[in-house]
């Protein structure tokens, strides 16, 4: 029983260890229109601005992701008449609610003795301008 | 007592923590989070990758080292390039792992790749982005 319960310790300390935990991409894959980080070729009207936030939450001490960043999904969902984005920024953070996420995950991190918490979470601003 | 003190640091130090932000600033380049196509005239000249790691302190509330996209692309580039299909990828990693696990989270590093391609513009095509952007550096 004492054996089961080191093994187990043992794992939760490895496992994280042996894989890319808390991973996340930003990137397009089937966004046909122009997403600029720059100005890149502007009319001389101004443009929209947009701004919305995803969540990520990983479990199992970040090594499952529950929620991923599909910004394709995203710019579809929030900017659907985008004909045209500029002036990207991408901004993440745990933020206050996220904290309280992980202070929960953190309960049970230091009675497993591993360093990561059971549940995380990060909060994914992206804001820009776009044409219609 | 000891485990509440424990908790109720790391509750405070975890707030708003493991910042990250992507943006441009330069007004040398283009940059575009997907690809330049032929049929807007331009040519891909290469890919590259740069791998980074971004260090934070106290289980990530201070931000040690960092390297925004401006440096990493300007590593890259020339003026006038431009940078398509820009991807970012964050990941903590098993050396990460190893040492957060090592300093239980006072030092805590993430592995950053980004990787894309330098596009140029075609001969054939007026480049109407490169004027913009020679006319914004003879204005420097």
């Amino acid at each position: 029983m004492k054996g089961n319960n080191i093994l187990l310790r043992l794992t939760i300390f490895i496992v994280p260890l042996l894989s890319s935990c808390a991973s996340y991409n930003i990137a397009l894959y089937d966004t046909k229109i122009p997403v600029y980080f720059t100005e890149g070729d502007t009319p001389d009207q101004a443009g929209r601005h947009f701004k919305f936030e995803r969540y990520l939450t990983w479990i199992l001490f970040d090594t499952v992701r529950m929620q991923d960043l599909n910004l394709d999904e995203a710019i579809k969902a929030e900017v659907p008449t985008a004909k045209k984005i500029v002036n990207l920024r991408v901004s993440s953070s745990e933020s206050g609610v996220d904290s309280v996420v992980r202070f929960f995950g953190t309960l049970i991190q230091y009675l497993l003795v591993a360093d990561r918490s059971l549940v995380s979470k990060r909060t994914v601003i992206v804001e820009g301008d776009y044409y219609e | 007592m000891r485990v509440v003190c424990i908790l109720l640091l790391s509750f405070l130090f975890l707030a708003g923590c493991a910042e990250t932000q992507y943006k441009v600033n330069s007004r040398d380049l283009v940059v575009r989070l997907n690809g330049f196509q032929k049929s807007e005239g331009f040519t891909k000249k290469r890919e590259f990758e740069i791998k980074f790691r971004r260090y934070y302190c106290l289980w990530g509330l201070i931000r040690l080292t960092d390297r925004t996209l401006d440096d990493l692309l300007k590593e890259e580039t020339r003026p006038g390039d431009f940078v398509g299909n820009l991807q970012i990828n964050e990941k903590y990693d098993f050396a990460d792992g190893l040492v957060d696990t090592i300093l239980y989270g006072l030092l805590r590093p993430y592995s950053v790749v980004v990787r894309g391609e330098i596009y140029m513009r075609s001969a054939v095509t007026e480049p109407a982005e490169t004027k913009k952007v020679e006319g914004k550096d003879e204005g420097k």
